[in-house]
């Protein structure tokens, strides 16, 4: 998970349709700067376009089957589709 | 990471040769170009890129770049309902299934990864901090 705030400015994260050595590449609405987990650092780093350089921060996030997730936190919420 | 998941990729690429030009290769090398000292990639969908800081200043490598479905091949989730305990629909507690977990900013919720290999981000809003959830 990543911030997607910055400088102020609220961004919208997509994958960009491209991936690069098995990983998605990123861009954002806003800009159409294009976003990427490079090797060995904690977060997004702007690759190209407007915010060339500079760095969102990364969040923990854990890959967890359901019924583990439950019983650690028995009140959890469960995302769903927008289409239903 | 945000780890590619081929068979989505490769889903997506199946679909989208219902709709367009025929797709044969999913990892066809792609398009690369250079204009006026920019370096450019473009997508299936005639889309350019400007790859030329992440080649020159990253060490990205052009021909390593792959798929190049174009923006809109895979839709990011955007503020997405949540099913709450005791909602109809709500799994039960003995479920299986993959999940990415978040306990952050006073917010509880379980992402499928069915549901995230379709949309790859979801964009959120999380005790006032804008966050993606990306998978």
């Amino acid at each position: 998970m990543y911030s997607r705030e910055i400088d102020g400015r609220v961004l919208t994260l997509s994958a960009s349709g491209w991936v690069y050595i098995d990983t998605f590449v990123l861009y954002d609405y806003e800009t159409g700067s294009l976003w990427y987990h490079l090797e060995g650092t904690d977060g997004l780093t702007c690759i190209g376009g407007f915010y060339r350089d500079r760095h969102l921060q990364e969040y923990p996030a854990t890959f967890i089957r359901w019924n583990q997730w439950k019983k650690r936190y028995p009140h959890t919420k469960l995302v769903v589709s927008e289409e239903n | 990471m945000l780890p590619v998941v081929p068979m989505a990729m490769l889903l997506l690429l199946s679909l989208a040769a219902c709709t367009q030009q025929t797709v044969t290769d999913p990892a066809a090398l792609p398009d690369v170009g250079e204009n006026e000292e920019r370096i450019i990639l473009t997508d299936r969908t005639g889309k350019e890129w400007d790859i030329t800081d992440a080649v020159n200043k990253y060490g990205f490598d052009p021909q390593k770049f792959r798929y190049g479905l174009g923006p809109f091949a895979i839709r990011p989730l955007m503020l997405p309902p949540v099913l709450c305990p005791g909602d109809a629909g709500y799994p039960d507690d003995q479920a299986t299934f993959l999940s990415i977990g978040i306990n952050l900013f006073g917010v509880t919720r379980a992402y499928p990864l069915y549901l995230m290999l379709r949309h790859e981000i979801s964009n959120e809003l999380f005790g006032g901090n804008y966050v993606a959830v990306a998978y």
